[in-house]
């Protein structure tokens, strides 16, 4: 994971000890919760959607499984009457009542199954007649891990001819909504009061959040949590979001984070508005959630992940909610026909989705969903990854579903890298008691997860140009794409380096 | 060039300059003072000799000899010949008054002819035109600008007379398309709006014929046409730029009208097909269309005789 600056991660260590110690005088061991005084920020309301639920989250989370236990995710036959639902479901030889069913447009959500195999009982759904897909609830991890921070160039944005795209359109529109599904990206500056395990007892600390000040925040959406059912609900009854890992932050500052304005990083579409809607978690979600929810002990050190009715229920979400380019730096192996159906919603409403094609290409290549979906809809397109050489990063996945590639780091040279702004990661470090989250720094991490981002960042530029068709912004990118490797579509680059300049310049009468 | 096209404009031009010969009369002009002689035999004393401008009935030739009939103011209409060198033929309509009349030896002037007999012999005019292109690519452009026409300015010479009713044409033209860069996805458009400014100038070398009737002559003709395309928006860098120049065929038709001396007024429609410029790239590729040019209709203004 991080490879923190030694002196930093100490004293951050031993600032944390001591207020433990302070704070173990007034908190009694194995207690659940403790008075906050009136110096003590608000204490933060932890909403879980369904308790049952929420546990088999939570051992699953601990206990590393891929899919959240006793969910899935099914879609019925549209002309199943309720009857026949209930027949098809009597396949999974368990009581399934009203409250374990949870509509998410026209998915089923089921949840609070105990003991059923997820992956056996979607197989046997499957071969129901009254069923056109059935699969588990699945957690795919983010695309990309951080490493450590480095001051350098954006040589990503010269890779695609981007200050010269920013010539013809300097960032887009403010009524261009781009969503960011992801870890989050903080949008309040407070600080809440979160009870934490300390190791011997629960203890609560001020947590304290901060806006990234490297955006222009007339233009960040408040967004919502969607990741496992949970949200975070503020004294003023508002859902927090955060970015509790750096990935979210860093993927929304390629997309729009503030330029010209003197600090920090650009961002491709930096006069777009950004939507973050949250449905990864990383470390400090699980721990805080279970220090709220009451659970002593630690989260996995390297957890993070996104379940899949998270990820169809944020699609929907920011569809529904004006997003005309959604970016997905997220994915992992399992096949998932709920998040495909789920795309082509978000496209019926408009949206182009720009999806990070996987970096596994080093531990065997395996397709990963949902990119893998992307040739099948046009307004969707998977996007590997290339180093400043221009030559497919190592890790990038590769097959027919690539179809485009963009800037995703060399995951070896620290300045190659791809740069944003994010939250300080010595601040979200697992040793620490509790986390902040109002500082930031410098942050250059490689992945597709970085790659997408480009591609999406460049969208809304062709969105607010005059291309408002999810099908044609596929085709224009395709189109003025920079072809790499053999001549035309090949496995490795897909059609080309995405060129922003290129693709808004667009075609004249002979060129 | 489309052959189809060209072959309609040529039939169209040949109908339209037929020369109907069923409501016309060969007449001699005299061209310089003329004896008129009873048989073909100028040694003989003339009937009568007659004014340079003189029209006469043209009854027919032999050898270097016109049988022609005229208007004598003592004997009425009389028969004789005139050497074919001192006068040239014109058509004219038939209405035209009769033969003038000549005093007995002398030279009478000559009554003016109901409108002024349509020159032969060398001519040169010089032309203006004002009109619009009506662009083949019609896809492209009314991608790009809205609508497949333009306005096109132009000018030129003609010559006349080389041989019979030969004429020599060179011509240049140029239309401007203001529009804007586009992406094309499909038959669907979307509009960049990026400023795109297209030029096309065609230099026109035409051969044809004219045909007079009065004071209204009609043509039609071919030729080749060197066609220069340009292409620029604010965006481009200098190498991304086009300016092409490639030659191409060219038809035209048109009729000029005398209003006064040495002025005409009449109209033109010419036809430019040239290749290898479009279709390579651009929205030209995305609509298969690799032909400039097309019709281009104009008012034209001529001076000279």
């Amino acid at each position: 994971m991080l490879q923190l600056p030694p002196g930093r991660a100490v004293r951050s260590i031993l600032c944390s000890s001591i207020f433990v110690a302070l704070a173990a005088l007034a908190v009694a061991p194995g207690q659940v919760s403790a008075p906050v005084t009136a110096q003590e920020p608000p204490l933060i309301r932890f909403e879980a959607s369904d308790t049952v639920r929420w546990r088999a989250t939570l051992q699953a989370l601990q206990d590393g499984l891929p899919y959240v236990p006793g969910e899935l995710l099914v879609r019925f036959n549209p002309d199943a009457d309720p009857g026949e639902h209930a027949r098809a479901l009597s396949v999974l030889r368990t009581d399934v009542r009203a409250s374990n069913v949870r509509w998410i447009g026209d998915v089923v959500h089921l949840h609070g199954l105990g003991d059923v195999d997820p992956v056996r009982a979607a197989e046997d759904l499957q071969r129901q007649p009254e069923v056109i897909y059935a699969q588990p609830n699945y957690i795919r991890p983010l695309k990309s891990r951080p490493n450590d921070p480095n001051y350098a160039q954006q040589w990503h944005f010269d890779a695609i001819d981007l200050p010269r795209a920013w010539d013809i359109n300097p960032g887009g529109r403010d009524d261009v909504i781009v969503a960011v599904l992801d870890s989050g990206l903080s949008t309040t500056t407070a600080t809440f009061g979160f009870r934490i395990w300390n190791g011997e007892a629960f203890q609560v600390f001020g947590v304290p959040f901060a806006q990234i000040e490297d955006f222009d925040h007339a233009r960040v959406r408040r967004g919502r949590e969607f990741a496992f059912g949970l949200q975070w609900i503020t004294p003023s009854g508002e859902n927090l979001v955060f970015d509790a890992d750096g990935h979210g932050s860093h993927v929304a500052g390629t997309i729009a984070q503030q330029t010209n304005n003197g600090i920090g990083f650009a961002g491709v579409a930096h006069a777009t508005t950004i939507l973050p809607v949250k449905v990864c978690w990383s470390y400090w979600d699980l721990q805080l959630a279970l220090g709220a929810e009451g659970s002593r002990g630690f989260a996995p050190a390297d957890f993070n992940g996104c379940d899949d009715s998270a990820i169809v229920e944020g699609l929907r979400y920011a569809a529904d909610n004006g997003a005309r380019v959604i970016n997905m730096s997220l994915g992992g192996e399992p096949p998932a026909p709920a998040l495909e159906e789920a795309l082509e919603y978000a496209v019926s409403r408009g949206a182009f989705v720009s999806i990070a094609a996987g970096n596994e290409a080093l531990e065997g290549n395996p397709t990963s969903y949902p990119a893998a979906y992307a040739p099948d809809i046009d307004g969707v397109v998977a996007v590997g990854a290339v180093t400043r050489a221009s030559t497919r990063a190592r890790y990038s996945n590769f097959g027919p579903y690539v179809e485009l590639v963009a800037p995703g780091g060399d995951g070896a040279a620290q300045a190659n890298a791809v740069w944003q702004m994010a939250p300080d990661q010595d601040d979200l470090a697992f040793e620490l008691l509790s986390p902040r989250f109002d500082r930031f720094q410098s942050l250059g991490i490689n992945g597709t997860s970085m790659a997408a981002p480009h591609v999406a960042g460049v969208a809304a530029l062709l969105y607010s140009q005059g291309i408002t068709n999810p099908a044609a912004i596929e085709a224009a990118l395709k189109r003025f794409a920079r072809d790499l490797g053999p001549a035309g579509r090949d496995d490795e680059y897909g059609h080309g380096v995405v060129d922003a300049r290129a693709a808004l310049r667009g075609l004249g009468v002979v060129r | 060039m489309r052959p189809r096209v060209l072959a309609v404009m040529l039939a169209c031009a040949a109908l339209g300059a037929v020369d109907p010969a069923s409501a016309q009369e060969m007449r001699a002009i005299v061209t310089e003072a003329a004896p008129i002689y009873l048989v073909p035999d100028s040694t003989r004393t003339p009937l009568r000799t007659v004014p340079v401008g003189t029209s006469l009935e043209l009854l027919g030739r032999e050898g270097d000899w016109y049988r022609v009939a005229f208007q004598d103011p003592q004997f009425g209409r009389r028969v004789g010949y005139v050497a074919a060198s001192r006068v040239r033929l014109e058509r004219v309509e038939s209405a035209v008054p009769d033969p003038a009349t000549v005093g007995p030896g002398t030279a009478q002037p000559p009554v003016p002819p109901a409108r002024p007999p349509a020159r032969t012999g060398l001519g040169v005019r010089a032309y203006g035109t004002y009109g619009s292109m009506s662009f083949a690519a019609s896809e492209t452009f009314e991608a790009v600008a809205g609508s497949r026409n333009s306005t096109n300015f132009g000018g030129g010479a003609t010559v006349t007379g080389l041989w019979r009713n030969l004429f020599v044409d060179v011509g240049l033209a140029r239309s401007k398309v203001d529009g804007q860069r586009v992406f094309v996805d499909g038959t669907t458009v979307y509009e960049l709006g990026i400023p795109l400014e297209v030029t096309v100038t065609p230099l026109d070398i035409a051969a044809g014929w004219r045909v007079g009737q009065g004071r209204v002559s009609t043509f039609v003709g071919g030729g080749v046409t060197s066609l220069l395309y340009e292409e620029t928006d604010p965006f481009a860098d200098p190498d991304e730029n086009v300016s092409e120049r490639k030659t191409g065929g060219l038809a035209l038709l048109g009729v000029d009208v005398e209003v006064f001396r040495w002025v005409f007024v009449g109209g033109e429609i010419r036809y430019r097909a040239v290749n290898g410029i479009l279709g390579a790239g651009g929205a030209s590729d995305a609509f298969g269309e690799d032909e400039i040019g097309g019709f281009a209709a104009a008012l034209r203004v001529s001076f000279g005789r």
